[in-house]
């Protein structure tokens, strides 16, 4: 099974609504604000729109200073509950896992957390942009990506520093990521074991158990 | 925006130190302090507590705007915290993990000393440059004046400078003058000191005894003469060519070219002064003039000796 033109479209669709995020170390709130974005207009619930700066508060994003995910759930879902939705934060999911999120119909798209090393393959695959260590390295910064297709070779997904330095119209592959399912599988095992955020309706049953039920 | 920060309720223990430096432990200080926040350095006190100093990175972009590069560089601030760990005896350490805030602070303050230091250098690296400058000649003329007045005339006092000079820093002029040898003031006679009169005025006309003079400033009293005498011109020059060079010492390339729009954001970021794309093309017109920067249209490249000397004396961590 290979990324399909269909899943192309899809991922074009969807990430031409994504908005850029306007500084370079705001990945979490612009990814959160997009996900949200989409997962609002794919029910239909406007009230999950938030804007980069309203996320940006509640994750206490500071300019040049990142922002903070200790806590993430009780930090967001003051923003999700009068819709009903709320965060999940899964370690060590897999990749079935990852694609069952995807497919949901009621879940939002993941965000998934790489490994600095994640930079040196960008650099020498020349894909896009140029993350150049600083005096001591990438400070093991764990970027984030949003996953839009597993299969059991490669997974296609967005990151937000293509956006960040490209028109993505004008980007022929439509600012994807495509890479084999091992290297990314490397980015995303360390330091934390595959951590995931999504956002879904508060459950009635727990997400352990949809899996287990197939 | 709040910083308030909810501290975890449960102690923040770790077994091992080493998952500290791109571990688990370390990960979860970056969730609680900030994504830039890594663990720069771990040592083991003679009481068995962990010393952890904390460093930072901020991602920039730092393409270059005629290459259009795309380079995301990792800009690196070394020693912005020490955080305790104590050991408990019974195989763990308890982190005495402080707030966001603090940290932040402990960014700020580093960050104001590698920019202090910037400024510094890049006021030795282009005095003599900038005195070419009608402008910073005009704010100098007051002091040059005292001191020709000193030079030449035995019968000089403050009241006279006062009377002579429309200035109301003529009283600051003096006490830097005196302070750094240039004159002598009895009471309120002012005399030629030891620094004015060994210096040999037959070598060279005024106009280089004031470039001399300038960069004796720049030595030792830069600071003062900046930030005291309100002499605007000086930090008004390297500001302006400090929100080029920022980028093209921690990038570590000459060859950069920043367009007008990026040094304008530098400017905006470094020296919170917002200026219009026109002054900034006139500013750095002038320092293209004088060979402090090389500007060609809406872009703007290092001065190789310039580079040189900056880069070799501002900290780039």
């Amino acid at each position: 099974m290979t990324i399909t033109n269909d899943d192309r479209e899809h991922f074009q669709a969807t990430v031409s609504d994504f908005h850029a995020q306007p500084e370079p170390d705001s990945c979490l709130p612009t990814a959160i604000k997009n996900v949200l974005h989409s997962l609002a207009d794919k029910n239909g619930d406007p009230s999950l729109k938030y804007s980069i700066s309203e996320i940006g508060e509640a994750l206490n994003y500071t300019k040049h200073r990142a922002s903070a995910s200790d806590q993430i759930a009780s930090r967001l879902d003051p923003l999700l509950e009068d819709a009903g939705y709320e965060v999940n934060v899964m370690i060590g999911s897999d990749f079935g896992q990852l694609q069952k999120i995807i497919d949901s119909e009621k879940r939002s798209l993941p965000i998934c957390e790489l490994h600095e090393s994640y930079f040196e393959a960008v650099e020498s695959n020349n894909s896009g942009y140029n993350p150049e260590p600083g005096r001591d390295g990438y400070g093991n910064w764990q970027h984030v990506v949003i996953p839009f297709k597993v299969n059991d070779e490669n997974v296609l997904y967005f990151d937000p520093f293509l956006q960040f330095f490209h028109n993505l119209d004008d980007l022929d592959e439509s600012g994807a990521m495509v890479q084999p399912i091992t290297a990314f599988n490397e980015w995303w095992s360390r330091p934390e074991k595959r951590w995931t955020l999504w956002i879904e309706p508060v459950k009635q049953q727990t997400l352990s158990a949809s899996f287990d039920g197939g | 925006m709040s910083t308030a920060e909810t501290a975890p309720d449960d102690p923040f223990k770790i077994q091992n130190p080493e998952s500290l430096e791109g571990g688990i432990a370390e990960a979860r200080l970056k969730r609680h302090l900030g994504r830039g926040v890594y663990v720069q350095n771990v040592s083991h006190l003679a009481n068995g507590d962990l010393e952890i100093v904390v460093g930072n990175v901020s991602p920039r972009n730092l393409s270059d705007c005629r290459d259009r590069d795309n380079v995301l560089k990792f800009i690196t601030v070394r020693d912005v915290y020490t955080i305790r760990a104590e050991a408990t005896g019974s195989g763990f350490y308890v982190i005495d993990l402080p707030s966001r805030t603090d940290v932040i602070e402990g960014i700020e303050r580093r960050e104001e000393e590698i920019l202090d230091k910037l400024d510094f250098s890049l006021a030795q690296a282009i005095y003599e440059k900038v005195y070419d400058l009608p402008k910073v000649r005009t704010q100098l003329n007051p002091i040059l004046q005292i001191l020709r007045w000193a030079r030449n005339r035995s019968d000089l006092t403050v009241d006279r400078v006062n009377r002579n000079q429309r200035s109301n820093n003529s009283r600051e002029y003096i006490d830097l003058l005196e302070s750094f040898g240039y004159i002598d003031v009895v009471d309120r006679d002012i005399k030629a000191g030891e620094r004015l009169q060994s210096a040999d005025l037959n070598e060279y006309d005024w106009d280089e005894f004031g470039r001399k003079f300038l960069g004796d400033v720049v030595q030792r009293g830069y600071m003062t003469i900046r930030d005291d005498l309100e002499i605007s011109m000086l930090g008004h020059y390297q500001k302006y060519s400090g929100a080029y060079y920022y980028d093209a010492i921690q990038r570590g390339d000459k060859d950069l070219w920043l367009d007008i729009d990026r040094i304008a954001e530098n400017l905006e970021e470094l020296h919170d002064e917002e200026r219009d794309s026109y002054y900034l093309h006139d500013k750095l017109g002038e320092l293209d003039h004088v060979g402090v920067i090389k500007k060609d249209g809406d872009l703007v490249q290092s001065d190789d000796d310039v580079y040189e000397r900056v880069a070799r004396d501002t900290p780039t961590a």
